[in-house]
Formats: structure tokens, C-alpha cells, sequence
């Protein structure tokens, strides 16, 4: 009865492809984790060697993806531009420049003055103004602050962020021997760091049960049902 | 095998096991957890979203998977597993944003097994999942107008972002939408508090998933993190008192 | 087998051993009253009746001979002559009119006065409350002092009927014999036969005059033999006023005040029977032994009737006393037809009471009360136009036993006219002056309109139409719909005794006041309800959620910060303004040495320290955004390294780290720092991320073999002969603005670095998460952001990029300090104002 049963479920077509996708990319998963894993802390020369090969086709998909990525913004900013939406015109500029770029790159090689050039002259800048707009994002934002999340929380941060500004660099009107010496380095030293390495413990416990649960086949970031 | 690798052993296999027994004791069990105001707030305007026909916006950082921060990377893509279930009935369907290759080649799987599900079709638009960039700054300028140009009211953050994450939450509050944001990264962590009203902080990232779904390994993983977490802190007190002690 | 007699006044069945109704407690045979006149034995149709009486009362008691023979001593009067004779017949027809209103007894105690005529002549009745209030005062007031209506005793009844026929007899003093025969050509006779015989000694009942005389009888002669032998044989002459049955009566009515049977020495056989009849054991009374007149048997039925329901066993009489004093219109003609209101159960405890107190009882007075109203009274005149008031009542139990008794089949002493008892007797009682409860007994239909209706009474049966309650039955209706099943006994109701209107001395009937308010008037319904003070709350709440369901509460959206553009200009403006001033007035701001950060000043000893021409390796990790300030960071550092002749291999794991440092480069050459050409070796882009770096640092050589010009490095002497790992490194450099990963490259290469210092120079932003490894031990020297850099550049006495951007900086960090400073305070405010606003509004 249960082999029937499995056959009526594997005879539809839609689930059983699906089914079979399903336990192919789940099973792959798992055993490709444990032999990291195991890898890892078993010195075995052919679990290193699994390891290894792993990790190298790994690194090769994730290179890979690149180039999927880039087909993706392609096909995107190609139909924003055909479907005549609004800043379609910007989805064809970088679509152009993309592909000339990848172009130059193939033919020129990467460290060739004019990639140099094409980087140093557009993504370059872009990126450091937007910088300076996010510090001007981030300015705006403290200033509001208070309004939006009243509360003494609000103030503690802000009390930081002051006085760790302070104790950056000195003051036009002088230095506060206080601030710079003792009180900053405190702050950024102490509270802050101890702070911050307290998340990051629990981070790491969270990536260690999110791995385990990927292991266990109960989470399926994959797609796996 | 030395120390380090004998504690690293003992630890993931005292994780795995303790997963598995809490996994089996609380498989039928009313979960009790802390509230979390933030994921209430994502509750609500996911629910707002879905009753005003507007668009959630997901997006899922730069987190390579190949790295230590493609954890809070499958964490995103977990919560958007969660999320598509919600989403189907909304007229809007979502869409999502990374700066990973990776990442938007997973959500567009998720997204096309939801849409089978629900509505019995893989097919999705490829708008719907987008790379928008591969640097941080690209990425997050190119997830600026799928904000504003999109008709998006909820915006979720989850994954790998650093301060860049600033322009996207900018960006989010002009629209008037609704940000719920969350990071494994410090930095990220700061201005994420700083721009909006209720921020994730730390490990919260990962039990977003469980929040919105409910499943007994969620939960049964979320308790083993309070257990190790609490391991970790009595190793702490003790190492520090045995280095204070000159023993070690 | 018993024969019955049927009551000449109710109709109802007696059993012939009894001598008065026990319904109506009217005699059931009538009276021997022994006249001069009397001939019975003409072919007087009555005499024949009267024979086949006595046939009949000799055939049914064959068997039972000796004790029929006592009873009929007691109860049967053989009428003597034709008068009698007629006066039974007349009786027996009213028997007949009785049965034929037993099927639609529309009795009403006290009967409306209209019902039998339009009260013109109240003459008997009037007597009867004369007599009432001086004779029987005691009774009436007895009768008052009863639950329900009074009830009179028989004695009563008669004495009434003796005050009505006095009355007549004064006016019309006739012979019995004289007095124009009735249709049924029986009445005048016997009621002759009850008045005194001239030139004898009459006797007034109300002296006292001992009843049980069976003198009273009449003439025995006539009787049968076993008849005879019952009576005394005296003949009326001799017994003078009272009448042998009122004798018997009234001792009757005494010994049954007291509940106890009567003294069997004292009282006739027929009483003593009758009282057993009336007290019964629950038994039918076999109407065979009954010899009473079928109207006094039927008296007597009641009686039973009302001794069973109220266990006392005395026969109930009783009449509405205060009734007949009213007169017209306090009767509810309604009422009386439509409700057939009977008084429930009635009470006579006090019946024997009032019957001992009537020590005023005069038989004589009865006497001569039936004599005038043998004489005096017809049947016509008994009719519905007779002097019954309106508004009398008659005794309701009585009468409407005596429709009901006749169709009882257990009903005692019942007298079946079947027997042919009454062949003779026709119902027609036009001539004789009736009472009330006589002439309810008639039947409407026979009777005329005038005789038996109002006009008022007539209009009001014509306007309901058949089937119709009337208005007070109505309003009336939601209580009685709203009533269990099952009879209720209200035990207040059967307590209440009425005073006033048609049902005054009744017992056990509704209020009249309260019938008549519900009959005229209805409460009207207010057409909004009257709401108490809760549940005008809830009602309230109600609308408020009713109305709240139409006005859905909108999402709080955040507020639209439409100033932000303006903020940002200001700001914006400020800050460029902070920035470009000191570079253009070039203010130079030197750091106190007290500034310089150990971190720094390490990496400034293992720079010097290197020895010239060593290899060293740089790796940059960093984004497009943040080459600025790490530019400015590490560009006296390459300058220092470029200066020492240090052949320079750099990688990277982003794609942008190679061209950045060929930016870097650029720019140390551009700037001057550096007095030669740097030796500079591309390794490339190191994919993998942390594995890549894993793998750069367990194997160098084998992950990246190649530079980016194709060049084997690592086997040209002139780049990396001698360098197989990274130990062979003379330093390790790390451009980074992500604390994670500087932590990723710490923990790869620490097991391979050997006494490789690993140097960092980082962001500003990662200073406080790379610390801590520079405390432990894992990083040898570090510089942090743009001020290391000019610290750096500072300790080695050198200018560069990051002394051009230290006034810029320095002004920027304040401005931006006294920014958040007034901006947070402004925040505070308003947000502290906003909520006293909300606060205000809500209140």
C-alpha cells in the first residue's frame, strides 16, 4: 500500500518533479555541509581533499553568479527602458556602459590606464560622493533622532557619538585632555567594544543554529520544500 | 586535533543534539517567546501592505555565502520563504534586492516555488528579484528606485549591510514607507537604530523567521541559542576570573 | 334501580328519595297542602301526572320496599288535588326549560335583571330584600363576612319567597285555586295548597313552630299506601302554617350548621337522607331512593357538589344579598352572558353559622311567604318582567348546578324525565313571576325579547358578533395567553369576596373594578420604551460601535518630513562651508605628541625597523567609498615603504582592491613622498573570500601563481624567490574598512605569519572591533582613520596627505558636534511639545 501510494504520488508529473528536485538539492546540501564540516576538524586526507573540492566549486559558482547578476540588471534595465518607464533612459546608459566596460576589460585587461581611467573617473567618485551624502544622511538623521524615538536611549547614543567625536580630534578651541584621554578611549575601548562583542557572539551562535538547521535539512534557503 | 578544534567539535555537536531533543519535546508546544517590537511592526505593515494593494520590499544585503556573513544571507532568504506565503494574496507581489549574485539567484527560486504554491504558476517577473549592484555603495543606490518607483510601503532589510544601509533607509522614509531593518553587522547595526523607529539588534536577524513561522526546529534552535549564549558567558566569568587568577 | 326526579327549578336529576334539590335546593316534590279546593281525584291532568308518580315511585321501589317506604314517609306529597297537581306540572316544565338550557348555560349569578325582562316589576324581588333586611339580617351579614359570594340557606330562599307572596297576597288575596292557571296549569294549585286553610289556626313559621310536624303534608289519602304510612296522616287543616318539608328544613339547615349529620330523632327520614346524599362518600347517589322534588334533589346535588369541592359537605346556598340591595346597573350584562362567570368553589363554612344565628328564622313567616306566593305569584309574574331588579344575583352555584346537575350523570337524586314524570309539564313560564335564577333557567329562544332582554342588554348581544370577545376579554388576553396550562389556584382570588355589582356576596370572582378597568380601558403602550439607566449606557455603546464600523480607523501614517530638502541644503551648506575654509585660508593644526596613539607609533617602529628590499605585502580590502581615508591613512606608510627600496606585492578579495591601489600608488607618487619607483607586484584578485584567504595563507604560491602580467613571482628572484609563505614576508599590510574582514584575514594567516608583524591600517569605523586583536597580541601595529594617519605622518616629520586634510577635518568634527548638539536639543523640544499637543487633544 505505501509503495502505491508513493507511485500515485510520483506518477503526477508536477509533483513529481518537483518532489524529485526537491529531495535531489536538499541531499546535496546536507552532504556537501557535513563534509565541510567534518573536514573541518577530521584531519583525513580524503575528507581534505572532498573539502577542498568543495570549496573550490563553490568559489566557481559564486563567480559564476556573477555573471547571472549581471544578465539580471541587464534584463531589468533593458525592460525598464523598452517598457518606456520612468529613468529608462538611465537603465540604457548602464547597460552600455556596462557591456563597454566589460569590453574594454576583456580586451584591455584589468590595470590598463584607460579601465584605470573609466574606474578612477566614474565609480570612483560616485561612491565617494555618495559617502559624503551619507554623512550628511547620517547628520540629518541624529538630528531627528530625539523626535522620532524619544527616549533615553536616544540620548545615550547621542551622548556617545558626541563624545566620541570630541575625543577624535581636538576642538578649535583647544583639547580636552579629559576627552581625548581618558574618556573616548574609554567609550570606544570599553563600552563599545565590549558591546559590540557581546552581538557578535550572539551572531555567531545564530550562524552556528542556522548552519545546523541547513544541515538538518530543516531550513531550505534553497528553495527545497 | 588540538584544543581549539576538540571545543569546536564538542560545540556543533552539542548544538546539533540539543536542536534535535528540544526540536521533539516542543514539537507540539504553544512557543513562548519575548516580544520583539519590531517584528510586530513588521506584522502590522505587512498587513497594511497587503489590505492598501501596496508592494513589500525585501532586501537581503551583500552577504557572500561562501563567507560567515552569508548566514545572516540565508537568514533573509528563510524570511522571505516566510513572507511569500503572506505576500501571494496582496495585488502587489513583492520584490527583492541584493548585492550578492548569490542572493538574488536563491530569492528568485523562492519566489517561483511560492508562486507555484499559491497560485499555481513558477513564473515571476524579473523584476521581482534584482541585483543591484556589486559593491556596497552600487548596491545600495541601485536599491533606491525600486523603493521610490515601485509603489512600496513596507521595506524589510535583513542581512549583510554595512552604513550604506543609511541610503536605503533614507530613501524608505521618503517614500513614508515602513522599515523594518536588521544586520549582522556592527556598523550597520548603529545606523539602522539611528533611521528608524524600531531596528533589530544582534541575533534578532535570525528568529525573524521564526516570529512570522512558526516551525518546532525554529524554535527549538532559537532556545539553543539562549542556552549557548548563556554558555558563553558563564566561559567568560570563568576565563577572565582564572586569567585574573594567573592560572591561565 | 333508584328512579330520579327532576327538579322543577333547575331541571336537574334528583334522586326520588330526596325531597329537596341538592342543586338548587328547591323542592322537589311539592307541598301537601291540604284545601278545601283540592280535589285529586278529578281527571285533572296533573292528578294523572301525580298518579304516575306515585306508580312510578311504587314500581321502582319493589326491591326496596321498607326503606323506600321510610323515605317516601319523608319526601313524597302526593298532592291532593288538582291544584297541587297543576303546581307540579308547572314545576315539571320549568324541569323541561331547565334541560333545555343545559346545554348553553349561560348563567350568571345574579343575572342581569334585563335578561328576564326590563325589571319593571321588582315587586317579589323587592319583597324578597325586604324580607331580607329584617328578617335575615344576621344572614346577610354572615353572608358578607364569606370568601366569595354569601350563599343562602334554603331557609332564606324560602323566607324570600314567603316576603314576596306576602306582598302578592296582600294585593291579590286569592285561592290558589282562583289563580289563573300558567300553561302548565300545575303552579297556582300547589302553591295554594301551601297557604293556610281558612278558619284554621294559622301558624306563623316564624314562631318557631317545630317543621318535622308531617301534618304539614297534606292530605295523605291521596298518597299511596306505602306513602301513607310515612306521613303522620294529619291533614293540612290541622297542621296548620308550617308546612311538614319547611318544618323539615329548617331543622334540616340547623342540624347542618353544625356539620354533623342530622339526629336521625329529630329529623325526618328524608332529611337525614338527604343530608347523607349531600354528604356523600364520594359515591353517586342512586337517584332511585331520592323521593324529593327534582328541584330541591337538584338543591340538594349541589350542595354535594360544593361539599365536595370545599369538604365540608353542607349543601351550599346561597344568594347574593348585597346584590339585591344594589338594583339596577351594577350588573354586567356581559358578564352574566358572555363569561358565565360562576363563582369557583364555593364556601360555606359559615352557611351553618348563619343558619344557627338565624335564630330569628320563622317558619311561619316561610309559610306564609309560600302561601303568598302561591297566590300572589305566577309564573308569568315569575317571569322575566317580574320584580327582579337588575343587578340581582341569584345564587350562581346553585343555578349553574342546576344546569349542569341535569346532565350529570352522577348527579344525586336526579330525576329523569324520560319517566314520563312530567309529560304534562310544558316549559312555558310566561304567567308566573319568577326569580332570577328561574328564569335563567328558560330558555332565552321561548321567552320573548321583552320578557327576557334589556334593550341595552339586546343592543350589546346584537353588536358583538358570534365568535367576538368582547374588548375586556382582549385586553384581558396576554395575561390569560401568559397563564400555565394547568389551573392555578389563586387562593387571594377564591378569598376575595365582592361587594359590589351583580357579583356582591360572591366569593372566588374577579374583581369587578379591575375587570371593568381592563374591559373599558387599555394601558396604552408608549411607543418608546422606557430604558433604565444601564441600559441606556449600553445602547450608547451600541451606536458608538455601530457608527464606529462605518468610519474605519486609518493606519497611523509617519508624518511627511516635507522640510527635509531644506534641512539638507542647510546642513549641506554648513558642512562644506566647515570643510572648505581651513583649506582655503591653509591653517595649519599640528597634534599634541601627547595624541599619538601606540598603535601608531608600533607601526612607525616596524617601518623603520624594516631592513631595504624586503618583500612585503599589501592587501587591499577596501571599497571605492571609503579610499579617502584610507588613502590618506596609508599613504605616508607606502611613501616610508616605497623609500626603503621594499618590493611591494599587493593583492586583493574585492574586485575594485587592484585598481584602488594602483589609485593609491598613484597618488603617493603623485604627492612626492616617495623619492623612487615603487617595486610593485600584482598578484591579483584572490577569489574565495575567507576560503581564499585560507588558501593564500596555508599556500601562497599555489593560489595565486601567477601576477596579473602573466609573471611567475614566485619563482622570479627578482620578486618572490625567496618568499615560499607568508612568513617569508618581511610585513604583512592590511588596508580594510570592514572590522570583519580584518577578524577573517587575523584568523587565517595567524598560524602562518610566523614573526611576520601584520599591520593593519584601517577605518575609522572598524578602530573599536580591531582593537581588541592589536591588545591581544594578533595585530602588531595599526592606524586608524585620518587621524592616525596624521599622527603617523606627524612622528615621522613628513607632510602629507592626511596633514591637507586635518584643519578640514578637525572643523568638520566640530561643526558637526555643535550640530547634533542644537539639533538634538531642537528634536527634544519639539517632540516634548508635540506630545503636550497630543495630550491636549486627547483631553
Amino acid at each position: 500500500m505505501g509503495c502505491y501510494r508513493l507511485h500515485l504520488y510520483w506518477s503526477d508529473p508536477e509533483i513529481g518533479r518537483c518532489n524529485l528536485k526537491s529531495i535531489v538539492s536538499t541531499s546535496i546540501a546536507i552532504l556537501s555541509g557535513l563534509v565541510v564540516l567534518v573536514g573541518y576538524f577530521v584531519q583525513i586526507p580524503i575528507l581534505v581533499e572532498l573539502r577542498s573540492l568543495f570549496l573550490d566549486w563553490a568559489v566557481i559558482l559564486a563567480a559564476f553568479m556573477v555573471f547571472i547578476g549581471v544578465l539580471n540588471i541587464s534584463i531589468v534595465n533593458i525592460s525598464h527602458f523598452t517598457s518606456g518607464k520612468k529613468d529608462g533612459f538611465f537603465g540604457l546608459m548602464l547597460i552600455i556602459s556596462m557591456f563597454v566596460t566589460l569590453a574594454l576589460g576583456l580586451i584591455l585587461k584589468p590595470g590598463h590606464p584607460i579601465m584605470n581611467f573609466i574606474f578612477n573617473s566614474i565609480q570612483l567618485p560616485v561612491e565617494l560622493s555618495l559617502m559624503a551624502v551619507l554623512s550628511i544622511t547620517f547628520l540629518i538623521a541624529a538630528i531627528h533622532l530625539l523626535r522620532r524615538k524619544p527616549g533615553w536611549v536616544s540620548i545615550t547614543f547621542l551622548v556617545t557619538a558626541l563624545l566620541i567625536l570630541v575625543g577624535t580630534a581636538p576642538s578649535p578651541f583647544g583639547e580636552f585632555p579629559l576627552l581625548g584621554g581618558f574618556l573616548k578611549p574609554f567609550i570606544a575601548q570599553v563600552l563599545a567594544a565590549s558591546g559590540a562583542r557581546g552581538i557578535i557572539l550572539g551572531v555567531g551562535l545564530a550562524a552556528l543554529t542556522m548552519g545546523l538547521r541547513i544541515l538538518f535539512g530543516a531550513d531550505r534557503p534553497y528553495g527545497g520544500k | 586535533m588540538n584544543i581549539t578544534v576538540l571545543l569546536a567539535v564538542g560545540l556543533v555537536a552539542l548544538t546539533a543534539i540539543l536542536i534535535l531533543i528540544f526540536a521533539i519535546i516542543k514539537r507540539k508546544a504553544v512557543p513562548s517567546r519575548r516580544v520583539i517590537p519590531a517584528i510586530d511592526q513588521l506584522r502590522q505593515a505587512l498587513d497594511r501592505s497587503v489590505e492598501g494593494g501596496t508592494r513589500v520590499h525585501l532586501s537581503l544585503g551583500k552577504g557572500r555565502l561562501v563567507s560567515p556573513q552569508g548566514a545572516a544571507g540565508l537568514a533573509g532568504l528563510s524570511t522571505l520563504n516566510s513572507l511569500s506565503s503572506v505576500i501571494q494574496s496582496s495585488d502587489l507581489p513583492m520584490v527583492t534586492s541584493s548585492g550578492e549574485p548569490s542572493l538574488s539567484i536563491l530569492s528568485q527560486d523562492i519566489l517561483r516555488l511560492s508562486n507555484r504554491e499559491h497560485l499555481g504558476s513558477e513564473e515571476i517577473s524579473f523584476r521581482q528579484s534584482r541585483l543591484t549592484g556589486l559593491t556596497d555603495f552600487s548596491y545600495a543606490a541601485g536599491t533606491i528606485p525600486v523603493i521610490s518607483n515601485n509603489n512600496v510601503s513596507t521595506n524589510v532589510l535583513l542581512g549583510d549591510f554595512g552604513i550604506e544601509a543609511g541610503l536605503i533607509m533614507e530613501s524608505a522614509l521618503r517614500n513614508n514607507g515602513t522599515t523594518v531593518a536588521a544586520s549582522d553587522d556592527i556598523s550597520g547595526q548603529a545606523v539602522m537604530f539611528a533611521s528608524t523607529g524600531e531596528s533589530l539588534v544582534g541575533e534578532e536577524l535570525f528568529a525573524v523567521s521564526e516570529y512570522l513561522n512558526h516551525t518546532p526546529v525554529h524554535a527549538a534552535s532559537l532556545t539553543v541559542q539562549d542556552i549557548l549564549r548563556w554558555g558563553v558567558i558563564a566561559c567568560i566569568f570563568i576565563g577572565a576570573i582564572l586569567k585574573l587568577g594567573g592560572v591561565i | 334501580m333508584m328512579a330520579d326526579i327532576r327538579c322543577q327549578m333547575c331541571g336537574k336529576l334528583s334522586s326520588d328519595e330526596l325531597e329537596i334539590c341538592p342543586f338548587c335546593q328547591a323542592r322537589l316534590t311539592p307541598l301537601h297542602m291540604p284545601s278545601p279546593s283540592d280535589d285529586m281525584e278529578g281527571s285533572d291532568p296533573v292528578e294523572s301526572s301525580e298518579v304516575n308518580i306515585s306508580e312510578r315511585i311504587e314500581g321502582n321501589q319493589e326491591a326496596d320496599s321498607n326503606e323506600m317506604d321510610s323515605l317516601l314517609d319523608d319526601y313524597i306529597e302526593i298532592p291532593s288535588d288538582p291544584a297541587e297537581l297543576e303546581v307540579k306540572e308547572w314545576l315539571a316544565g320549568l324541569d323541561q326549560e331547565s334541560n333545555n338550557e343545559m346545554e348553553t348555560p349561560d348563567l350568571i349569578p345574579g343575572g342581569s335583571a334585563d335578561t328576564f325582562g326590563d325589571g319593571s316589576d321588582d315587586d317579589w324581588l323587592s319583597r324578597l330584600n325586604s324580607q331580607e333586611n329584617t328578617g335575615a339580617e344576621q344572614v346577610d351579614q354572615d353572608a358578607e363576612k364569606q370568601d366569595g359570594y354569601a350563599e343562602k340557606d334554603l331557609v332564606e330562599w324560602l323566607q324570600d319567597f314567603k316576603n314576596d307572596d306576602e306582598s302578592e297576597r296582600q294585593q291579590n288575596s286569592q285561592p290558589v285555586s282562583d289563580l289563573p292557571m300558567n300553561d302548565t296549569g300545575s303552579n297556582d294549585d300547589w302553591l295554594d295548597r301551601l297557604q293556610p286553610i281558612e278558619g284554621s289556626v294559622s301558624r306563623d313559621i316564624d314562631d318557631g313552630v317545630d317543621i318535622t310536624d308531617e301534618g304539614d303534608l297534606g292530605d295523605v289519602e291521596a298518597l299511596p299506601e306505602s306513602l301513607q304510612d310515612s306521613t303522620e296522616g294529619s291533614s293540612l287543616e290541622e297542621d296548620i302554617e308550617t308546612p311538614d318539608w319547611l318544618r323539615n328544613i329548617q331543622a334540616e339547615t340547623l342540624d347542618l350548621s353544625e356539620g354533623t349529620a342530622l339526629d336521625e330523632a329529630q329529623s325526618p327520614d328524608w332529611m337525614a337522607d338527604l343530608q347523607a346524599e349531600t354528604f356523600p362518600s364520594g359515591n353517586d347517589v342512586d337517584s332511585d331512593e331520592r323521593d324529593m322534588p327534582a328541584w330541591l334533589r337538584e338543591i340538594g346535588a349541589d350542595s354535594l357538589e360544593f361539599g365536595e369541592s370545599n369538604g365540608s359537605g353542607t349543601p351550599e346556598i346561597s344568594f347574593e344579598d348585597t346584590a339585591i340591595d344594589q338594583g339596577a346597573g351594577d350588573f354586567d350584562d356581559e358578564m352574566a352572558l358572555k363569561e358565565g362567570l360562576v363563582p369557583p368553589g364555593e364556601k360555606n363554612q359559615d352557611i351553618e353559622a348563619s343558619v344557627l344565628e338565624a335564630n330569628d328564622y320563622d317558619l311561619n313567616s316561610q309559610v306564609e311567604s309560600l302561601e303568598s306566593f302561591r297566590h300572589g305569584s305566577s309564573l308569568e309574574k315569575l317571569s322575566s318582567d317580574e320584580s327582579v331588579a337588575p343587578g340581582t344575583t341569584m345564587p350562581s352555584g346553585s343555578l349553574q348546578d342546576f344546569t349542569q346537575a341535569g346532565t350529570s350523570s352522577d348527579t344525586p337524586g336526579s330525576l329523569d324525565l324520560d319517566d314520563g314524570i312530567m309529560d304534562d309539564i310544558s316549559g312555558e313560564l310566561e304567567t308566573v313571576d319568577l326569580p332570577e335564577w328561574l328564569k335563567e333557567l328558560k330558555d332565552p329562544e321561548v321567552l320573548s325579547s321583552d320578557e327576557l332582554m334589556d334593550a341595552e342588554v339586546a343592543k350589546k348581544l346584537d353588536a358583538i358578533p358570534e365568535g367576538e370577545l368582547p374588548e375586556w376579554i382582549q385586553d384581558m388576553q396576554p395575561v390569560e395567553s401568559m397563564l400555565p396550562q394547568d389551573e392555578i389556584v389563586d387562593e387571594k382570588l377564591n378569598e376575595f369576596v365582592e361587594n359590589t355589582g351583580p357579583l356582591a356576596g360572591l366569593a372566588g370572582v374577579l374583581p369587578l373594578a379591575a375587570n371593568t378597568e381592563t374591559r373599558h380601558s387599555t394601558k396604552p403602550y408608549q411607543e418608546t420604551p422606557v430604558l433604565s439607566g444601564e441600559q441606556n449606557q449600553q445602547v450608547e455603546l451600541f451606536k458608538q460601535i455601530l457608527n464606529s464600523e462605518s468610519n474605519p480607523k486609518k493606519p497611523p501614517l509617519p508624518v511627511k518630513r516635507s522640510s527635509q530638502r531644506l534641512l539638507r541644503w542647510i546642513v549641506t551648506i554648513i558642512m562644506l562651508a566647515a570643510v572648505l575654509v581651513p583649506i582655503l585660508i591653509n591653517y595649519p593644526v599640528a597634534l599634541p605628541a601627547s595624541n599619538y596613539p601606540p598603535e601608531m607609533i608600533q607601526v612607525r617602529k616596524i617601518i623603520f625597523g624594516l631592513p631595504n628590499d624586503s618583500p612585503v605585502l599589501m592587501i587591499f580590502d577596501y571599497g571605492p567609498a571609503y579610499s579617502a581615508e584610507l588613502e590618506a591613512a596609508a599613504s605616508s606608510i607606502v611613501g616610508d615603504l616605497i623609500n626603503k627600496n621594499t618590493r611591494l606585492v599587493y593583492l586583493s578579495t574585492s574586485p575594485t582592491g587592484l585598481v584602488l591601489a594602483d589609485h593609491l600608488m598613484n597618488g603617493v607618487r603623485s604627492q612626492g613622498t616617495s623619492l623612487i619607483d615603487p617595486r610593485v607586484t600584482e598578484l591579483g584578485y584572490l577569489p574565495g573570500d575567507i576560503q581564499g584567504m585560507a588558501s593564500f595563507a596555508n599556500n601562497p604560491s599555489y593560489t595565486l601563481p601567477v601576477s596579473t602580467d602573466g609573471v611567475h613571482v614566485w619563482e622570479d628572484t627578482q620578486v618572490l624567490q625567496d618568499v615560499g609563505s607568508l612568513s617569508g614576508f618581511a610585513a604583512l599590510i592590511l588596508l580594510t574598512e570592514n572590522s570583519e574582514t580584518a577578524r577573517n584575514w587575523i584568523e587565517q594567516v595567524e598560524g602562518h605569519l610566523g614573526n611576520t608583524p601584520l599591520l593593519m591600517v584601517a577605518s575609522a569605523q572598524a578602530e573599536p572591533m580591531i582593537r581588541p586583536y592589536f591588545e591581544s597580541g594578533q595585530v602588531d601595529g595599526m592606524v586608524t582613520g585620518l587621524a592616525g594617519g596624521k599622527a603617523y605622518e606627524q612622528a615621522m616629520g613628513i607632510s602629507g596627505l592626511s596633514a591637507g586634510y586635518w584643519s578640514s577635518f578637525r572643523s568638520g568634527l566640530f561643526v558637526i558636534e555643535l550640530i547634533i548638539i542644537f539639533g538634538g536639543f531642537w528634536s527634544l523640544f519639539g517632540s516634548l511639545r508635540d506630545r503636550k499637543l497630543t495630550r491636549k487633544e486627547e483631553v
